[in-house]
């Protein structure tokens, strides 16, 4: 706990007043000055309180891609019997800062207003992913000036949490047709002329349009359409497509872009990188199976 | 941190004038009235903005203008008002007006904290001004309102409303009085001043005794202060108008004096030029110590002199010695001075008789008792020389004098008529109306036109006796005036010529002359029964002030080093103060600690039952871990205590049952039971 600069002003006041008080020997003087001061005291007392009893626990860490905003859930926990008020959360997004200037790591994203006592608070937290991987939450921050704005107390919970930070889908070329592995990729546009094939039980992550609805009426049942398609359909997006690239990380974010497009044309694709090889298929589980191996990808 | 785009809104700032408003109120009082006006016009404004949408001053040029000029017109009438010189007054009244002044253009956090921090600046000046108890109350009414103020602008107002949030002020008010009280017994008390006090600094002291009298002037009220002593006129009477404390006594024993014994000794007057008395330069007064020779039995008291910005002090007359602990000294003529200018409430302690001898032996300013001014007072002249011919000796004399002012028509009164001329003669052979200082003057013109040694002392004389607390507070209507004849082998000699005329002023006081208003409220003067009421809840209230003034607004240096060695401090000084201060805080902040970790353990009926449970196991060394569950706990417990396995099972399961599965009301009784009956024995 650090008093705020409103705090070292209300110190310079009661030294003010300490000094006004002696000077005119005012003895009700001092007994203003000894309130405040007192007053100062007691406030650090509510100050500490307010937080002390907090816990947070963190849920539904929702994968992002690099430079983009990771989401989760933040659930604040109040164990005291006493409510708790105007609780800032705050992320720290800087490590090599030195230790003095640890506000400044801290970058503030959300205030809670009101933790009723025995009580939580759950709230959506986004914070910045910066670097391809598994990023570490790292430290997560509760602090707060109630109740009288001249102290700054805090509480700071280092996460074991991490958060899968795709490659940044970025890249100018267009998806390799006829490439991958020697094989024809023909690109057939969605137009439904490809044979229907039957139904399979429906897996979390396939797209909606390919549930067959009326069958699920009939029997409750989830079901996906399946289509056959033919060998050419597959497309294989591979480590050589990208080979004339240098970077590794422009690599990766063209590859990523890639998934993404062809996820979205509704093409079956596979993954084919060093140390790792994914089967053509569709949908967001493939999808996300894929983004992973480039997301966890190192030489 | 907060938001930096946090701005004040209309809830924020109205409870902020509230709390500015009530603290300003006694400025309203002591200072001009543009100042209160000024203050209001201000506040209205940014009423008028929350209300009703005017705009402030940052909607428009002119406006800012318009605010700007006001302040600086503010500045110009506080420099035509009280002068170049940033006084107490000056500086009130410039941090009244400005606080308002920023009320208005409050727009940021920053602007509120400000406006705050200056509220709680206001509060202190407030003691400037008065330190009674009502100042005290209206100190903690504000505390409060800014608290609470504070509060709000860290949370939000749709969690906590005006309601919660001003609890919240009083809780912590409340909770901050123990160690306010810490710090005001022991913080060490320095005595001030530390620099330059500025002149106005103690004009609360409105009227005192003059070292000059003069006569035949009717005061016109304009005299207030001591500020100089060189244009007083008639200040006696003047003080007898004013029920203000000049001082209080209290005796120890309760062994007080008759009150025709009550002569509190002041200043000595010698120089006379016709009309206006004055003292003997100190050069010739403060050579040598008087020499007084005591008898009699010996009155102890305690003297608490209100601030009047002069040396002297008084004394029951005659003291036997200065005050031990006050850094003070004796004229030769009697008059008791302290080393610097009363401007605080003072005490000093000191003992008399009323039964002495003084300077019997011979007094080297004698010449200085005999001196008239030439060609004056005639008539009275020769009527010293006709009753020197009558009789025998000055014992003779002075009671032929005294037997004149008895029998002649003399007439005892605070509104004597106007006297021109030469006032000795007027007053004598004319007017006849007067009071003590008139008496006095004429007597001593008498003696000294016989060749009798003769002085004017002036001090107060009699007092009133608080039957609560028996304070005798000495008020300045009770000022008075009286003369000392030196005769060969006696000394100087209390002569009252006052009371030749009117002995009721000596035996009862002054406050028996007064019209009954004086005393009581006009409409229930009539009623003996309700003034009787009315005198009883003064001398309750008197009292309690007498107490409040000495031991809470006169608490200083001097009264902490009474009050610490009553409290069992040997020798206070400021390093014992510290220590015990600092273990007292630390104590303090130690019950802090335990109050709020000891009301969280037994919250939940349920833990406190099972932390019962925990205690009896423990006795028999089994403590539950940290890191252990209550099953885990109860398993180790069962092996160790196989005899009472059955209870603890149903201890704990009871208790999971309750906590984790809210099955609160009727089990909560059963564990209440189960846990009061397990009573394991090894």
């Amino acid at each position: 706990m650090i008093p705020t600069r409103y705090g070292y002003g209300y110190a310079g006041l009661l030294l003010l007043m300490l000094l006004g008080a002696i000077n005119y020997d005012n003895s009700l003087g001092h007994l203003l000055c000894f309130l405040l001061a007192s007053l100062g005291h007691v406030a650090m007392h509510h100050s500490h309180r307010n937080l002390r009893d907090l816990d947070i626990s963190i849920t539904a860490i929702e994968p992002t891609f690099c430079l983009q905003h990771a989401r989760f859930m933040l659930n604040v926990i109040n164990q005291d019997d006493r409510d708790s008020f105007h609780i800032s959360i705050a992320h720290q997004h800087k490590q090599d800062l030195p230790r003095w200037q640890f506000i400044k790591a801290f970058n503030p994203l959300h205030t809670i207003e009101h933790i009723s006592a025995n009580n939580n608070h759950s709230c959506s937290i986004t914070i910045p992913a910066l670097t391809r991987g598994w990023q570490p939450i790292n430290k997560l921050r509760l602090s707060s000036n109630y109740p009288l704005g001249i102290f700054f107390s805090w509480t700071v919970y280092s996460q074991q949490a991490q958060v899968l930070v795709y490659p940044q889908a970025k890249g100018t070329r267009s998806l390799p047709m006829h490439q991958g592995l020697g094989k024809q990729a023909q690109y057939r546009p969605k137009t439904g002329d490809e044979e229907f094939a039957g139904l399979r039980r429906y897996r979390k992550g396939e797209p909606l349009h390919r549930i067959a609805w009326k069958a699920m009426a009939r029997d409750d049942v989830m079901r996906s359409k399946h289509f056959a398609s033919p060998e050419g359909d597959e497309l294989w997006l591979s480590w050589q497509d990208v080979s004339d690239i240098i970077d590794l990380e422009s690599k990766l974010s063209q590859l990523c872009q890639w998934l993404l497009q062809a996820e979205t044309g509704g093409y079956l694709y596979g993954l084919d990188i060093p140390g790792t090889r994914i089967e053509p298929d569709s949908g967001k589980t493939h999808q996300h199976h894929c983004l992973k191996s480039l997301a966890l990808y190192h030489d | 941190m907060t938001k930096p785009d946090f701005s004040p809104d209309h809830h924020h700032i109205n409870s902020l004038i509230v709390a500015l408003l009530l603290g300003a109120i006694p400025h309203f009082i002591y200072q001009p009235f543009w100042v209160g006006l000024m203050f209001v016009v201000m506040i209205s404004w940014r009423l008028l903005h929350s209300y009703r949408g005017w705009p402030l001053p940052a909607a428009s040029r002119w406006l800012k203008v318009l605010h700007n000029g006001g302040a600086a017109l503010t500045i110009v009438l506080i420099f035509t008002q009280f002068g170049l010189t940033i006084g107490r007054d000056s500086g009130a009244a410039l941090l009244t007006i400005m606080l308002a002044f920023k009320v208005v253009e409050i727009r940021s956090l920053r602007d509120y904290y400000v406006s705050c921090f200056l509220g709680f600046f206001l509060v202190i000046t407030n003691f400037f001004y008065s330190e009674s108890l009502m100042m005290v109350v209206l100190m903690f009414a504000v505390i409060i309102l800014l608290t609470s103020c504070l509060v709000s602008v860290n949370s939000s107002h749709d969690v906590q409303g005006i309601k919660q949030r001003l609890r919240l002020a009083l809780k912590m008010v409340f909770q901050a009085m123990p160690v306010m009280l810490f710090l005001f017994l022991l913080f060490p008390r320095i005595p001030g001043p530390i620099w330059g006090l500025p002149k106005d600094a103690n004009s609360a002291v409105t009227t005192t005794m003059t070292e000059q009298i003069t006569l035949g002037e009717i005061p016109s009220g304009t005299g207030t202060s001591g500020i100089s002593d060189s244009i007083q006129m008639g200040k006696i009477s003047q003080l007898i108008l004013s029920d203000e404390t000049a001082f209080r006594v209290q005796f120890e024993n309760d062994t007080i004096p008759p009150s025709s014994q009550l002569y509190w000794r002041g200043p000595v007057l010698w120089h006379t030029d016709g009309t206006v008395w004055s003292p003997l330069a100190p050069k010739h007064v403060n050579k040598q110590s008087p020499q007084i020779t005591h008898s009699g039995s010996q009155f102890s008291y305690s003297m608490t002199l209100e601030p009047h910005n002069k040396r002297w002090l008084f004394a029951l007359d005659f003291p036997t010695q200065k005050p031990t602990s006050f850094p003070s000294y004796l004229s030769s003529d009697g008059r008791l001075n302290s080393q610097s200018k009363i401007k605080n409430r003072s005490q000093y302690a000191l003992s008399s008789s009323t039964d002495y001898r003084f300077n019997a032996e011979g007094d080297n300013n004698l010449w200085a008792a005999l001196q008239l001014p030439k060609d004056k007072h005639p008539q009275t002249l020769a009527l010293a020389e006709k009753w020197q011919q009558e009789t025998n000796n000055k014992r003779d004399y002075i009671d032929r004098v005294l037997r004149f002012f008895n029998t002649q028509n003399f007439v005892y009164s605070l509104t004597p008529p106007q006297l021109s001329g030469d006032i000795v003669d007027m007053f004598l052979f004319d007017s006849r109306e007067g009071f003590c200082e008139h008496y006095a003057a004429s007597f001593t013109v008498l003696m000294r036109a016989a060749d009798i040694p003769a002085r004017i002392v002036t001090g107060y004389q009699g007092g009133d006796l608080n039957p609560v607390d028996n304070v005798l507070t000495v008020r300045q209507r009770d000022a008075h005036a009286w003369t000392e004849v030196w005769l060969k082998d006696q000394g100087w000699i209390r002569i009252d010529p006052t009371s030749a005329v009117s002995s009721q002023r000596v035996e009862q006081g002054i406050s028996g002359l007064l019209p009954n208003e004086r005393n009581s409220p006009r409409i229930l003067s009539q009623s003996d029964a309700l003034t009787q009421l009315w005198q009883h809840m003064e001398n309750n209230w008197d009292a309690f002030n007498n107490s409040w003034d000495i031991w809470v607004v006169g608490y200083g240096p001097q009264i902490q080093k009474q009050v610490l060695s009553k409290l069992g401090m040997n020798n206070p000084d400021w390093k014992k103060m510290t220590i015990w201060l600092a273990s007292l805080l630390l104590l303090s902040g130690l019950v802090m600690v335990l109050a709020s970790l000891y009301r969280r353990r037994d919250s939940d009926p349920a833990v406190a039952l099972y932390q019962t449970f925990c205690r009896k196991m423990a006795k028999f060394g089994l403590t539950k871990h940290d890191y252990e569950g209550p099953h885990d706990f109860a398993l180790r417990a069962q092996y160790a205590l196989p005899d009472y396995q059955l209870q603890i099972h149903q201890i704990t399961t009871l208790y999971s049952h309750i906590r984790y599965r809210h099955e609160q009301p009727l089990l909560l009784e059963e564990l209440a039971q189960k846990v009061k009956a397990f009573r394991p024995q090894k």
